[in-house]
């Protein structure tokens, strides 16, 4: 399961300054002003597609491995985060939203990121339903349809000589996952969300760069999580991976890393044929294989993951080194590719080091 | 390679003279760079985007800007926009009522600021902390921690002291939390939309084409921005790094022709052993690169350690004199060296160019080139350089522009000299009477040795020039700084008060308050001050044009004075009128009565009639004061005590003092890297004479052996190089006048906005060229010193 | 009188002398060849009666002046006033002309006289080139000009080392007998250090520098 909401909590901990700590777990703003994951409140579509004001915490997260005709790679990554602030609920400018987008694209020897952030109600960043639509500024995410994310067309601008557009079709059911959407981040169950993904995306369109245009295409991944829970102390960060195989399966992993306990693993596995199996301690290995020097710091870029049950046992490793995000919240998150027992590519996600 | 290696060791002292100046060079420069990245982490570019933004998108009048135009552009693709609201209202303090009068307030969109790592604002959106305000540190004081009000009784955030990057007496708050309680955007429009970034041309016609028609895109009047001080000192710091390394240039070009002309020899019998000429040149090259790169490495190592250990006393500057801080950001020496060394193989490459081609030249015996084209060459150049130099300093409107000049000028200074040394030695030669035998041969030689010392030559004449230069307006600025201080430091004492001084003094003491207010001309701050309406305070501003001001007119405040400083960068002059918004919202508008000298001032000043601020007046009380019988100094002191507890008097004597000490401090830096000029390029002048000194021993051989005794020979070797400077240094005098009137009259101007008068102080320049002549002459003696006394008779080599 | 009486010279790291109780004299007015092989001290024996070194004993007189007791002024001194010098390499004044290089040594000792140093010029042909610069004369001319220089202050004692080493033959011969002409009818002691067999037999007497040792032809 992918928890993007856990990521930048971490984050932020992590890597803000000590003025912008998040209050403790027993501060009075952190638990009375926030809606709550609880397993009574199901996850229901196409309603849950929309955005959830009242939870503090919430993405729409999308990532793609592109090729173009003559076989140059693309990872391409679209993500709109919203938080709730209640701090801010008396302005008369803007409401308790704030919206940040981040772009990243990458070939093998650039990248490019963007990230822009803007506040609720004041009409240049938010979601609507009709149709669904994700926005900040001209980066637009349209649906062909209202209420569901997909089909949709993506533009986005990073400058003058960097623009893409694609267009974004399933080709395969939404996943739930945990207990139908109710998705468990640690052994004790203190840190949850709601979560769900669509990994059966297909992706075609152009990337322009440099004057020049790549028609591309490729499978794509979207998530969408949303939380009102912080971190528990003692969470270092965590590791997560999303894998289209190439027999069709889709594969996704994540392994929290604790201070006082082993990290912390978990994972969906959906079949070719579409069933869904949750992954755990038991069943799931991940191991960090090799590392290198990104960013000053010391980042596990070669994996070795294995589900026994089903006979997978593959190497991950990253598209290219330097797949750095530098935001308000940085982390690394680039493309990766499978070999071993099966093939395939994906994504990797790194936070917290 | 390796007999590349030999001869290094042979003669070790053309390497150890590039080394040296490389090392020197390259330390300037990462020391330069690394204090201006420290220096420009107290002027992030963004603050100066939308603080005082050079593009706005404004509301044309018809009807206002709104929320939703903003949306709309940003939603459009112009992302670079941050909505703002200039706050004009009065503020209050909660719990006094009282107005802290000359602050204004900027509600800013944060969100919208570009962001890049340890950006000013911070902007978090998982930070749960209250609102702020922020403010620089001495506009915090003035509030004290109080809660403020706008005037709607509406709270406004608590104060944060920021980094002092902030305009002073401006408070700065976000938005979002400007528009709270009974703020809103009906009642306070927005005022504009900030360009936060660079707008090209391509950019600025997609906006206005997509613009409404009740908008408009503006573009500041203002030249510059919060920065300016920033930008004049990294402009500064910049200019004598490339300074240093120019002449450093010079040097290495010497040392490199002066090795090669020592070991065309040996490399001419490689040549006869077969050993190719693109071998030879490439070897040379490439040892060349090696000693340059290594060198730079060390130079880097060395510019960062000075930079550390000068940090602190760097800071002292910065605070004293520009008050802000100067910080040492974390050195990436990996980023540092590929930058050192790329810099340095690039330069190496370049000048290494001729001199190779050269040595090709001799290796193949086509020889070294007739001299009558060399001679035409430096006639052209020097003839195309001069009027580059005339041209650009016509046309210098920027201090960039008027740096180009500068180099400009000094390099057609080189060429003249080049030109004319040759005439001058020939012209004095002939006043030297052939009945002093050995006068007449040092004359006559030293017009020889110009030709092999010219690059030493040139290194020293640049440093005698920029010395001169530097020196003359380090002295004129002190010459009109303490006129100025002298002709406004009217008063015997000076008070500042913590509070106004309502209790009369006793009979004998007079006081005149100054007031002290600020406004807003074409989006441009400006500092205002009152003048008594007294004749001993109107004689003592400096005006142009002089008899210009109508006095009466300014003490029923039609007329105002204003500084060089906002005449120049507004292109003002006597008799414009002068629309300026005051703090507390009002608007006045004065006549220019005339443009009074303010050194050293980075602000726009105006000086006008205290009853035109009263109202919009900073809680800042300063009074000059006279006593007089029948009131003693005691007496003044007795009723200050009581009348203004807490104050503090100056003496006025203390006061020039003061100031012209933190004038010297402040030039301390400038007179030390002068002197560091002036010396590498006297060692490059030592280590060519040294070497040239291998060369000449045959013609010093025969002179021994005629009967000349050693120490004559030595002093004619003194007379010699003496005379070579003093030529140089004679040429560099008028040359130097001339970079200082740049100086002072294009970069002073356009960086500073102020000039002052060029004041030539004859000793101080015979001081100034004496001494430079004196230490290359102390310099010189060490090679004239090592003069061989041996003879060799049979000294049948020849080059 | 010129005269040389047990003169013996040794250099560091050399097994024997190079100039081994030497002795030789030279009546004034009178001129005398030195020849010898390559190393056998020619150059030495001349550099100890210019006054530039000391022998190691022995001694070295011109008429009143013991040349080898003199201290670095005496020698200056003896140089300027007693010494003219002619040398292989012609070694002019490269930054003055003609005029200038012959007047030279005449004006340091202080006894210099236009009309003489012009018969000089006249008598070896360089009237015409008195205010070329040396730079621009051939070998044989500026070797002429080099002996003017010599002589110009009416020395007592001319040293020739080599004077003809860089000119062609018959150049040679033409510099050489100006050289012992005019030493000649002025009166001056010459020694010349030569290969030349036909500059050494224009010379009073010829020697043979051997082992150390002057041994007349």
């Amino acid at each position: 399961m992918k928890n993007h909401a856990v990521i930048l909590l971490c984050l932020f901990m992590f890597s803000c300054k000590p003025a912008d700590s998040p209050p403790p777990e027993n501060s009075p703003i952190r638990s009375y002003d926030y809606a709550q994951v609880t397993l009574n409140r199901p996850l229901q579509l196409p309603q849950d597609h929309a955005a959830h004001p009242d939870y503090r915490l919430e993405w729409w997260y999308l990532t793609a491995n592109l090729e173009n005709e003559s076989g140059q790679l693309f990872a391409l990554q679209f993500t709109l985060f919203r938080f709730r602030n209640p701090t801010q609920r008396n302005s008369n400018w803007s409401d308790d939203q704030i919206w940040m987008a981040h772009v990243s694209l990458h070939n093998r020897d650039e990248h490019w990121f963007e990230q822009r952030l803007a506040r609720g109600a004041v009409g240049n960043a938010g979601q609507t339903q009709n149709p669904f639509t994700l926005f900040v500024d001209d980066w637009n995410w349209v649906s062909d349809l209202p209420e569901t994310p997909f089909p949709a067309t993506l533009t986005v601008t990073l400058s003058d000589s960097v623009k893409f557009r694609a267009r974004l079709i399933t080709q395969g059911n939404y996943i739930l996952h945990g207990n139908s959407g109710y998705s468990e981040k640690s052994a004790n169950g203190k840190l949850r969300s709601y979560y769900y993904s669509q990994p059966f995306l297909q992706l075609s369109g152009q990337i322009n760069l440099h004057g020049q245009t790549h028609q591309v295409n490729g499978p794509g991944w979207y998530d969408h999580e949303w939380t009102s829970h912080l971190m528990q102390a003692g969470a270092n960060g965590w590791d997560w991976f999303s894998l289209h195989l190439d027999n069709g399966a889709k594969l996704m992993a994540f392994r929290m890393r604790m201070d006082d306990t082993n990290a912390h693993l978990s994972g969906t596995l959906i079949t070719p044929d579409g069933t869904v199996l949750k992954l755990d301690q038991q069943s799931l290995q991940l191991t960090p294989k090799e590392f290198e020097q990104v960013n000053n710091k010391r980042l596990p870029t070669r994996w070795r993951l294995k589900v026994v049950e089903k006979d997978i046992d593959v190497e991950l490793v990253r598209f290219k080194k330097n797949q750095w995000n530098e935001g308000v919240y940085p982390y690394y998150e680039g493309a990766i590719s499978v070999s071993g027992s099966h093939s395939g590519q994906g994504f990797m996600e790194l936070t917290g080091y | 390679m390796l007999t590349c290696v030999a001869l290094n060791r042979k003669h070790p002292w053309t390497s150890i003279l590039v080394f040296v100046a490389i090392v020197i060079a390259s330390s300037g420069l990462v020391m330069v760079h690394l204090i201006n990245q420290g220096a420009s982490e107290q002027w992030p570019d963004n603050n100066a985007a939308w603080i005082a933004p050079k593009w706005t998108v404004e509301s044309s009048g018809k009807l206002p800007l709104t929320r939703e135009d903003y949306a709309h552009l940003r939603r459009a693709g112009f992302h670079e926009l941050a909505a703002f609201v200039h706050y004009t209202g009065p503020l209050y303090f909660e719990h006094t009522g009282s107005t802290p009068s000359g602050l204004s307030l900027l509600a800013v969109d944060t969100a919208a600021l570009p962001w890049k790592p340890a950006s000013f604002p911070v902007f978090s959106p998982l930070s749960e902390k209250s609102a702020r305000i922020w403010a620089h540190p001495q506009t915090a004081r003035l509030i004290e921690e109080q809660s403020l009000l706008t005037d709607d009784a509406a709270p406004l955030p608590v104060l944060e002291v920021s980094a002092a990057s902030l305009p002073k007496h401006m408070l700065v708050m976000d938005i979002a939390d400007f528009f709270t309680a009974s703020r809103t955007t009906e009642k306070y429009p927005l005022t504009g939309l900030a360009v936060t970034s660079s707008l090209p041309e391509s950019r600025q016609r997609a906006l206005r084409n997509l613009l409404p028609t009740h908008l408009q895109l503006k573009r500041s009047s203002t030249i510059e921005s919060g920065g300016t001080l920033g930008d004049s000192f990294k402009l500064s710091l910049w200019a004598l790094g490339v300074l240093m390394m120019v002449v450093c240039m010079f040097i290495v070009v010497n040392a490199l022709h002066l090795m090669l002309r020592f070991r065309l020899y040996t490399l001419l019998k490689l040549r006869q052993l077969g050993i190719g000429v693109t071998t030879l040149s490439t070897s040379v090259t490439l040892e060349m690169l090696f000693l340059g790169l290594t060198a730079s490495s060390v130079g880097m190592v060395l510019g960062i350690l000075l930079t550390q250990q000068l940090a602190p006393g760097i800071n002292q500057t910065f605070t004293n004199v520009l008050e802000t801080k100067f910080i040492l950001l974390p050195i990436n020496p990996w980023q540092l060296m590929s930058i050192t060394w790329a810099a340095t193989a690039l330069v190496i490459t370049a000048i290494t160019y001729v001199p190779i081609r050269q040595l090709q030249r001799n290796l193949t015996g086509r020889g070294p080139g007739r001299q009558r084209p060399a001679d035409r060459w430096l006639k052209g150049a020097t003839v195309l350089l001069c009027s580059s130099a005339l041209l650009t300093t016509i046309l210098a409107k920027s201090p960039a522009w008027a740096l180009i000049s500068i180099a400009l000028t000094l390099l057609a200074g080189t060429g003249v000299m080049l030109l004319f040394m040759p005439h001058l030695l020939k012209l004095c030669a002939q006043f030297i009477p052939a009945g002093w035998p050995l006068a007449h041969w040092s004359i006559a030689s030293t017009l020889q040795l110009s030709k092999q010392t010219r690059l030493a030559v040139c290194a020293f004449f640049i440093a005698l020039t920029a010395n001169i230069g530097m020196t003359v307006m380090v002295d004129s600025f002190r010459q009109a700084t303490d006129s100025w201080l002298q002709a406004r430091i009217i008063a015997p004492f000076y008070l500042a008060a913590p509070l106004p001084v309502t209790e009369p003094p006793p009979a004998g003491i007079s006081l005149f308050e100054r007031l002290q207010a600020s406004a807003i001309h074409r989006g441009h701050s400006v500092e205002l001050r009152s003048l008594p309406a007294d004749s001993r305070f109107q004689s003592s501003v400096q005006i142009e044009p002089d008899g210009g001001v109508d006095w009466p007119r300014f003490d029923t405040g039609e007329q105002a004075v204003i500084n060089q400083q906002l005449a120049f960068r507004f292109h003002l002059s006597a008799g414009d009128s002068l629309p300026m918004q005051l703090n507390d919202g009002t608007h006045i508008s004065p006549v220019i009565g005339g443009i009074y000298v303010d050194y050293g001032n980075p602000n726009s000043q105006v000086l006008l009639n205290a009853r035109l601020i009263e109202s919009s007046r900073d809680p800042v009380y300063r009074y000059a004061i006279w006593y007089g019988t029948p009131a003693t100094l005691n007496d003044l002191t007795e009723w200050l005590n009581h009348a203004a507890p807490g104050g503090e008097l100056f003496d006025s004597e203390a006061l020039r003092k003061l100031s012209m000490e933190e004038f010297e401090r402040t030039f301390v830096v400038t007179n030390h890297l002068n002197i560091i000029t002036l010396a590498v390029a006297g060692l490059s002048f030592m280590i060519s004479v040294a070497l040239l000194g291998q060369q000449t021993s045959a013609q010093l051989s025969l002179l021994r052996s005629l009967g000349v005794s050693t120490l004559k020979l030595r002093l004619s070797v003194l007379i010699q190089y003496g005379t070579l400077c003093l030529f140089a240094a004679l040429m560099a005098m008028p040359f130097g006048l001339l970079l200082c009137w740049l100086l002072i009259n294009k970069v002073n101007r356009y960086a500073f906005h102020w000039i002052y008068p060029v004041s030539v102080d004859s000793a101080l320049l015979m001081q100034a060229i004496l001494t430079s002549i004196g230490i290359m002459l102390m310099v010189l003696c060490i090679p004239a010193a090592r003069l061989n006394g041996r003879l060799d008779l049979r000294n049948t080599r020849v080059l | 009188m010129l005269t040389l009486h047990s003169v013996t010279k040794q250099f560091p790291h050399q097994p024997h002398p190079i100039l081994n109780r030497l002795d030789f004299s030279l009546p004034q007015g009178h001129s005398a060849s030195i020849q010898g092989p390559s190393g056998s001290g020619k150059s030495t024996l001349l550099t100890l009666i210019a006054g530039f070194d000391k022998p190691d004993s022995g001694v070295i007189r011109l008429n009143e002046l013991m040349l080898s007791d003199m201290d670095e002024h005496a020698a200056d001194k003896f140089r300027r006033q007693h010494l003219g010098m002619v040398f292989q390499a012609y070694n002019l004044l490269d930054c003055f002309n003609v005029w200038d290089n012959v007047t030279f040594t005449a004006r340091l000792k202080g006894n210099f006289t236009p009309n003489y140093a012009t018969e000089l010029l006249g008598k070896l042909g360089l009237s015409d080139l008195r205010l070329r610069p040396v730079a621009e004369l051939s070998g044989g001319e500026q070797q002429r000009v080099a002996i003017a220089r010599a002589l110009c202050h009416k020395p007592t004692l001319v040293l020739a080392d080599e004077p003809t080493g860089n000119l062609d033959e018959e150049t040679a011969a033409q510099v050489s007998r100006h050289l012992f002409t005019l030493c000649n009818q002025t009166h001056t002691s010459l020694v010349v250090v030569t290969h030349n067999q036909s500059v050494a037999q224009l010379a009073t007497k010829q020697w043979q520098l051997l082992h150390g040792q002057l041994v007349a032809k």
